[in-house]
């Protein structure tokens, strides 16, 4: 087992931190990739992250009503080992999608 | 059959690898106590011991002169390099010792040494982690540079690699890394010769070439284009020297178009040189111009630009549409 | 995707088919993408399936200087429901969008809707303004025009819900049947759980 910890990712629109407004999970819990996290707000909006690869999670860094900055840490979790990586996250599995269609040429 | 992930599976190999020949060695930041940050090398200091199996400083160059100094002395080193933007200070060990070592000393000294280099980009990690140097080292002479897709893939390649006489230069995509397969690593392995390319889906209309995380990439849009009614072949180039330009003109002679996608920048990428040998080969058949899907001439963006950076679905659509609509002036 | 408005207007929609897919209809200054997508709604409303559009003026929709009154904006919920293929729907709304909403059920294309983060006061030009300085974005005058003093008026056409932030001025005396989502002001509470669980299970039953 190894331990990854997710910091507060970059929220675009140039914002530098969040304030937790709500924890979705509680230590102990299992949790999948992907599945609610963590409802934060920022200057202009209200956020809910996805967890962004599945643990158990062992801490959660700030508390509710909490602020904290871009790449401070948010929330550790024990993984299995074919999971941890300590730089990057695990990328989802997501269904293709596509906008632009083909068609054969008549010959 | 067992499922093996990507990480799991060169695993496996690196294992496999340590048993069958007590002159393999592996090396690196980070592989021994922890096992690699991608846990490649999980396990196998405890297994192998700490003589086989050994931590390094934070020393690229260092890491490549101390394999070129054990190739020397008769071992055959497995190195590490943590991530590919890591590698170039190492570049002057690859390009002056390694790649030359051999020619240098009139054959009598090999360098039978397999750098694992996890590369490409797609796990949203931060600068210098997601390069991708397959052209660049592919010009160096001297070298050998291969790059899996699969967890299948990953192992039989890395085997054979470091069991090849010649450097090679083994370009792990770090973002195929938790992708799972189902094989057998005791079958007798369905062994190409190093620099054979494979086709893994049989179309008729168009060729997709592509080698590493690009081949599920192009795997997907063969799949969406045969929603329309379009049969696209996928060729994993799998060695990307020497390049196999009798697989990419046997499978382009029949389907007449190619489009080739890699995560690298256009100028000067490997896209140019796949270009050129299908142009060479192909000429009268080509219905037309060989397309390029690839990253920007950009430095590799941070990860919220990732996905504008890495050729989409619908760009490879796009440029497929293209060979299809093509008539000669 | 686009449809579009009777007037040409391209709107921006996304349809991810379902059994019961939702209508979702985001405020004044916001759009779909931060309205729904990036507070969750799109992942809780999992298998239902939805249908997300940008208002006229916002988001990646066009943005004429006309349109915006709650039969306009209706309209054009009514030509983004028809380009997905959908005659009535579930709605779920925020703030401005509930007026939206609420012309839209009067106009028989609603079958139950979850208004958030709106109460019956009109909607106040001076409220407006503050919110679009608040979220920012491009000059939404027209739409200001368009929809200052408007409110939902009458009886319910359909089964309604509303749901608010205690910390609410915007939605301040919102009607019966009503959800708190707890300690939560107009700019905090689209995000919430307690919403997202009431919605849910009012389509349920």
């Amino acid at each position: 087992m190894a331990e990854v910890t997710v910091p507060l990712p970059d929220l675009g629109e140039g914002l530098i931190g969040a304030k937790v407004l709500e924890w979705l999970v509680a230590e102990g819990d299992w949790v999948e990739r992907n599945t609610p996290l963590v409802e934060v707000e920022t200057t202009k909006s209200a956020v809910e992250l996805p967890s962004p690869q599945s643990g158990r999670v062992t801490r959660l860094h700030v508390e509710a009503d909490e602020e904290l900055a871009v790449g401070e840490p948010l929330v550790t979790f024990t993984v299995d080992d074919d999971q941890a990586g300590i730089v990057g996250t695990v990328p989802a599995e997501k269904k293709p999608s596509r906008r632009v269609r083909l068609s054969l040429p008549e010959d | 059959m067992s499922e093996f992930s990507l990480q799991q599976a060169l695993n496996l190999a690196l294992r496999h690898a340590c048993e069958d020949d007590d002159r393999v060695l592996i090396f690196g930041e980070d592989v021994g106590r922890l096992g690699g940050v991608f846990r490649v090398t999980d396990g196998l200091q405890a297994k192998f011991g700490e003589q086989r199996v050994f931590d390094t400083p934070l020393a690229e160059s260092g890491i490549m002169g101390m394999a070129v100094g054990l190739a020397m002395a008769g071992w055959r080193p497995v190195p590490e390099i943590q991530f590919d933007g890591f590698s170039y200070p190492a570049v002057d060990q690859i390009v002056n010792q390694v790649a030359r070592m051999h020619y240098r000393s009139r054959g009598t000294l090999p360098m039978p040494i397999t750098l694992r280099l996890p590369s490409f980009g797609g796990i949203r990690a931060p600068e210098h982690h997601s390069e991708s140097m397959e052209a660049l080292f592919a010009h160096v002479p001297g070298l050998k540079v291969v790059s899996p897709s699969s967890p299948a893939e990953g192992y039989h390649l890395l085997r054979q690699s470091i069991a090849d006489p010649d450097p090679v230069i083994f370009m792990e995509p770090k973002s195929r890394y938790w992708q799972r397969e189902s094989f057998d690593p005791d079958a007798p392995a369905e062994q190409l010769p190093v620099g054979t390319s494979r086709i893994v889906r049989p179309g008729k209309h168009a060729t997709l070439i592509a080698w590493g995380a690009m081949v599920s990439r192009c795997l997907q849009v063969a799949e969406l284009a045969a929603e329309d009614g379009v049969e696209l072949e996928v060729l994993d180039l799998r060695w990307l020297k020497p390049i196999d330009a009798d697989g990419l003109a046997e499978s382009v002679s029949r389907t007449r178009r190619a489009v080739v996608v890699h995560e690298a920048p256009l100028t000067a990428g490997l896209g140019a040189e796949v270009s050129t040998v299908v142009t060479e080969r192909c000429f009268d058949t080509l219905r037309a111009p060989v397309q390029r899907v690839t990253g920007f001439d950009v430095p590799y963006p941070s990860g919220a630009l990732e996905d504008e950076y890495l050729p989409s679905i619908d760009r490879i659509l796009t440029a497929v549409q293209t060979t299809l609509e093509y008539r000669r002036g | 995707m686009f449809a579009t408005a009777a007037d040409g207007t391209k709107l921006w929609y996304e349809h991810a088919p379902g059994p019961a897919p939702v209508l979702l209809l985001h405020g004044f200054a916001s759009d779909s993408r931060r309205t729904w997508g990036d507070t969750g709604w799109l992942r809780a409303l999992g298998e239902l399936g939805y249908v997300t559009m940008d208002l006229r003026g916002h988001g990646q929709s066009d943005k004429p200087v006309t349109g915006y009154s709650p039969d306009g904006l209706a309209q054009d919920a009514i030509a983004v429901l028809d380009a997905a293929g959908l005659s009535t729907v579930d709605v779920v709304s925020y703030s401005m969008g509930g007026i939206v909403a609420w012309q839209l059920a009067k106009l028989g294309r609603v079958r139950r809707m979850v208004l958030g983060g709106i109460g019956s006061k009109p909607a106040a030009r001076e409220d407006l303004l503050l919110v679009q300085e608040k979220l920012g974005g491009e000059d939404l005058s027209a739409c200001v025009d368009g929809m200052a003093g408007s409110r939902i008026e009458g009886t319910a056409p359909v089964p309604v819900l509303f749901a608010a932030g205690d910390d609410d001025e915007f939605a301040a005396g919102a009607p019966e049947p009503f959800v708190s989502l707890g300690k939560r002001h107009h700019f905090n509470a689209v995000s919430s759980r307690a919403f997202k669980q009431a919605a849910l299970e009012f389509f349920g039953s």
